[in-house]
């Protein structure tokens, strides 16, 4: 550089061709290197290649690669060109080679000039000697680089407009493809070979005739399985790609032309951009699949620095492993962890740390809790680490409880990050994201990006249809667009109450005190703490209740199972703890992961009973006999605990727990049993499953024919009441009745049938059965009196309340339903059927009661026994339903013998009083007054009560 | 021949992409001789720490581009004054702060390519 100094323009031209940069604006400078790229490069690529596979991996090789290739093409190029030709070329830009701008050219010249003089000028060679000398001509090179980093140094600032980025500042709407832009193919590849492809059709693109036509090639991670390329033509598409193994030619796609900018599309805009305080998770070593929280970002965005839980054994199974690989390396630096077998996750302990491993930790700030072990940052017990972005997963990270709860024993009460978790979790589902009609929305990307509006239609899960209004330009308004859920974006306002939809604050409540960007904070009604989550993950709501019902799986007023042993229900269901109460009355706060699970109670069989032995079941009103007579409705059942619910009780939201054997039942909830709802109780018990009196035996013990078929009935019973008709088939207990108005046949129950004896004679079903049976036995004698049969209407169902228990026997369970009163109610105090009543007197009961004198063996002990149907004064009794409840214990009512017994169950009021007429009360039991008496109201049997 | 599958020109390990241009080539291609499109503005060449803060290693999306104007892509992807080359459709990392000032000095608009700038 001594001695010429050079003009800046001149200097700026060359050190444009130095620094490969293309000239701006030069459509004929580009076509002409175009051109003769491929034959000026050829060779050059070929070399490259040769290069490259000897020595693929390593970076210091690839330097001296680079040098290679330089060398080799400028030796090449020199050596068919005279000097000063040399000099251009080795200075030229590649591209411009074949430059023909006048200018451009004499300025090179000048310049080269220049700058030989003063090479001349230090070298002093002689010029015919030089061309031949190939040291000096690489020195030569090396100045000429020198040179250009001088200028570059110099006039760096001017020399940076040749930075081509020129068309940064146009909106990329602008650049939007049009249909005179090229085509571009989709081409089926073989999957995972995409790169590989697009590297070596780049290569073919530079090298192979006929194939400038094509302008790009590319792949995107996304499309697995496709490369696209860019061209006018398919033929020039079916030239690059020809003979190329791993692509699949007859597949070819052509790309719709308003597809194209999402082929290239930079990323998903909803994608995360980490910050400080997100949630991650490791990707790879030790701490792999651990949770950290980002503490701060590299410059860079390709490294954080991550707050972790330590895994540390403090040396302790180093030693081993060391001990173990005695004979391998020397190096070893310690156990080798993975995700399988590493130490369990606990914070950093100074104590443990010296006691065992003290020379591998340096305190820095033990004041701030600050210590350095093994070359790695612990501060409040956290590990402190560096890790690349690319190996942590930072989408859709969902921190379970306990990693949280880890994160926060830590002696940092920073608590929570309630933002950092909403930010890692945004994308977790973008479907849980739902709009309503109505909801004012801002449109955050796309070409109407900023754009309000109001939801008119959410039709698809995706796509939403918005209607502008309340813009600025005033053109927009009033128009429809369709957005995607993920390019819209919810607005409210401060003061609107909403509840979150979505997120670890799902399900919460509350006023919005802040809006920021795209945050919202909110106060909420449950915690009373400000949460901030994104706008679309709330909604806007009206109900402000304070507690919230449902968290997770498990709900306020559900019965859960903590342990084997410990049954609770739940009676406060906040965040991340409920308040259990037990069964055994303590009152528990439990995290969620501690409970077992819901016990899942069935409703029907949410029953037991109280102190008196009345069923009671859930929503019954109870009252406690004993301590603080506390009433309350049921809750739940659970064995014979009974959870109630009280108004009058404050501590633990008015539940508590009792025994059932400590309450009594002050109101039934429904006083009508439902047949089909509730279970009958008495069916469960198998003590209880007596075979059913008459009409099911009786049933059983005819076979053949039908002996209701063709009898002429009326019925009794239903929405047929009082028509009459003949039964034409018959099925168990069901006719099929052949109505005389309407002419139509129906099924009825054969027991709401009145059977037609003889003309203007109607006797009920079961009185028919016995007749029939009494016919067949040949036991004419004693015909049944019509008269007395059975009424039964009033009582199909009794519900036998009240019994007391004083005496220890006799309390009668209300009797089953459907099968209106057929069963027996025998009980003796409910425990055993009182059906054995004397002890050892086992009655043959089973047998045919019909048969007049034949006393049932039932009776065996003289007196005690009930001599029922003896002598075919058959009582009433197998008229099913009118069982009476024997009381056992020698009092053995002598029900039946002569005329005693009760016509109990009898229509037309000569019976006495059970079912009918109130008052009449027959002591039906002989022995001394110990009979009960049954008492009769309204509905049925409510009590029986002993005189005594 | 490790790769014996590769034939003709087979790239140089292809790591890191440049965050101004989006241009891909090895970490010693840059460390040598900079970035072609950028090397006015960042000047990596020679300065390995410059080169690993101005490129990442991180990137997606590969785009060989003949460097002609006509393209579609190279315009959409603003590389079409680019160099010939492969080139990232998205380049995750930004520049290092004082870059982004010295770049704004010299009136160069920096649109980072890593899919935060929408527009």
């Amino acid at each position: 550089m001594s001695g010429v100094k050079p003009d800046p323009e001149v200097k700026r031209e060359a050190l444009r061709e130095l620094t490969h940069v293309k000239p701006e604006d030069d459509d004929s400078l580009m076509d002409s290197s175009q051109q003769s790229i491929p034959d000026g490069q050829e060779p050059k690529h070929e070399d490259d290649g040769l290069d490259d596979l000897e020595d693929e991996d390593d970076d210091e090789d690839d330097e001296d690669d680079g040098e290679d290739e330089e060398e080799s093409l400028r030796v090449r190029k020199k050596s068919r060109a005279n000097r000063f030709l040399d000099v251009e070329a080795e200075v030229d830009n590649d591209e411009d080679e074949e430059e023909d701008d006048e200018e451009v050219a004499q300025f090179q010249r000048e310049f080269v000039d220049d700058q030989q003089e003063g090479v001349d000028e230090a070298l002093g060679a002689d010029r015919l000697h030089r061309k031949l000398d190939r040291t000096r001509e690489r020195l030569d090179e090396q100045d000429a680089q020198e040179l250009a980093d001088q200028f570059k140094q110099r006039y760096g600032r001017s020399a940076s407009t040749r930075y081509m980025g020129s068309t940064t500042n146009v909106s990329q709407r602008l650049l939007l493809p049009s249909v005179d832009d090229p085509l571009i193919w989709g081409i089926r590849v073989r999957n995972g070979k995409e790169k590989e492809i697009v590297k070596t059709l780049y290569a073919r693109m530079l090298n192979k005739k006929g194939t400038s036509e094509v302008y790009s090639i590319f792949q995107r991670d996304n499309f697995i399985g496709y490369v696209y390329i860019e061209a006018r033509r398919l033929d020039a598409v079916n030239r690059i790609i020809e003979g190329l193994p791993g692509i699949y030619a007859s597949n070819k796609v052509l790309v719709p032309i308003e597809e194209y900018p999402d082929l290239l599309r930079p990323g998903k805009s909803d994608e995360i951009q980490l910050q400080p305080g997100a949630y991650v998770r490791v990707k790879v070593g030790k701490y792999k699949g651990d949770l950290g929280i980002v503490d701060n970002l590299a410059e860079n965005d390709l490294e954080a620095r991550i707050k972790l839980i330590p895994r540390l054994d403090y040396g302790r199974s180093s030693t081993q492993s060391v001990f173990e690989s005695a004979d391998g390396e020397k190096k070893k630096r310690g156990p080798f962890y993975n995700s399988k077998f590493r130490p369990p996750q606990r914070l950093f302990s100074e104590i443990e740390a010296t006691q065992y491993d003290s020379e591998h930790l340096s305190t820095a700030k033990r004041d701030r809790g600050y210590y350095i072990y093994r070359n790695e940052e612990y501060i409040h017990g956290f590990l402190y680490k560096d890790v690349k972005i690319s190996q942590l997963e930072t989408k859709e990270i969902k921190p379970t409880l306990q990693e949280i709860t880890l994160f926060n024993s830590g002696d940092g009460s920073e608590g929570i990050d309630l933002q950092s978790i909403a930010t890692s979790i945004k994308d977790a589902s973008e479907k849980a994201i739902q709009f309503q009609t109505d909801d004012r929305v801002e449109i955050v990307s796309g070409e109407q990006s900023k754009m309000k509006g109001k939801v008119v239609a959410a039709t698809d899960a995706k796509i939403i249809r918005v209607l502008l209004e309340g813009n600025q330009e005033s053109g927009v308004n009033n128009t429809i667009v369709e957005v995607p859920v993920s390019g819209l974006r919810k607005v409210f306002l401060t003061g609107d109450h909403v509840t979150v939809i979505h997120g670890v604050h799902s399900e919460e409540s509350g006023l919005i005190v802040k809006i920021e960007d795209n945050q919202v904070t909110l106060v909420s009604d449950q915690t009373k703490k400000d949460i901030t989550v994104f706008p679309n993950y709330l909604m806007k709501s009206i109900d402000s209740s304070t507690t919230s019902s449902q968290i997770g799986r498990f709900e306020l007023h559900q019965m859960v199972q903590l342990n084997s042993m410990t049954v609770g229900l739940i009676i406060k269901a906040e965040k991340e703890v409920f308040t259990v109460l037990c069964t055994d009355g303590r009152v528990l706060q439990v995290e969620p992961r501690s409970i077992q699970n819901v016990l899942d109670i069935n409703r029907m069989t949410e029953k037991t009973t109280d102190k008196n032995g009345l069923e009671i079941k859930v929503g019954d009103v109870v009252k406690e006999s004993t301590g603080e007579r506390r009433q309350g409705n049921i809750l739940h059942i659970y064995r014979s605990f009974l959870f109630l619910k009280s108004k009058d009780v404050s501590e633990n939201t008015g539940i508590f727990v009792v025994s059932s054997t400590d309450v009594q039942t002050i109101s039934n909830k429904g006083s009508i049993v439902s047949a089909f709802k509730t279970p009958d109780l008495n069916k469960m018990n198998p003590d209880r499953l007596m075979p059913p009196p008459a009409a099911p035996i009786a049933a059983a013990r005819f076979s053949g024919r039908d002996i209701t078929l063709n009898q002429h009935v009326s019925v009794r019973k239903g929405p047929y009441k009082g028509k009459k008709g003949i039964i034409k088939d018959a099925n168990g207990e069901v006719a099929r009745v052949e109505m005389h108005n309407p002419a139509k046949i129906t099924p009825i129950n054969k027991s709401d049938l009145l059977f037609e004896l003889r003309p203007g004679t109607f006797i009920a079903y079961e009185q028919f059965l016995e007749s029939y049976r009494v016919r067949r036995s040949g036991f004419g004698g004693a015909p049944i009196t019509i008269g007395g049969g059975t009424s039964h209407g009033g009582y199909s169902t009794p519900g036998y309340g009240g019994g007391s228990r004083r005496s220890g026997s006799s309390f009668t369970p209300a009797h089953g339903g459907e099968q209106g009163g057929k069963t027996p109610a025998w009980s003796s105090g409910g425990k055993t059927p009182a059906w054995s009543s004397a002890g050892g007197k086992t009655p043959g009961w089973g047998s045919n009661m019909g048969n007049g004198g034949k006393t049932p063996s039932w009776s065996s002990n003289g007196g005690k026994t009930p001599a029922w149907g003896s002598g075919g004064k058959t009582p009433a009794w197998s008229s099913g339903g009118k069982t009476p409840a024997w009381s056992s214990g020698g009092k053995t009512p002598a029900w039946s013998s002569g005329g005693k017994t009760p016509a109990w169950g009898s229509s037309g009021g000569k019976t006495p009083a059970r079912g009918s007429s109130g008052g009449k009360t027959p002591a039906w039991g002989s022995s001394g007054g110990k009979t009960p008496a049954w008492g009769s109201s309204s509905s049925g049997w409510d009590t029986i009560k002993r005189e005594e | 021949m490790s790769q014996p599958l590769k034939r003709g020109r087979s790239a140089p390990k292809l790591n890191r992409a440049c965050m101004l241009c989006g241009l891909v080539q090895s970490l010693s291609q840059f460390r040598n001789d900079g970035c072609p499109n950028c090397e006015s503005v960042l000047h990596l060449g020679d300065n390995e720490d410059l080169a690993r803060e101005c490129t990442s290693p991180t990137f997606e999306g590969l785009v060989a581009a003949n460097g002609s104007e006509s393209s579609w892509v190279a315009r959409w992807l603003r590389i079409e004054h680019f160099v010939p080359g492969l080139y990232a459709v998205r380049v995750v990392g930004k520049l290092p702060d004082e870059i982004r000032v010295d770049l704004a000095q010299q009136g160069i608009d920096y649109r980072p390519r890593d899919g935060t700038v929408q527009d």
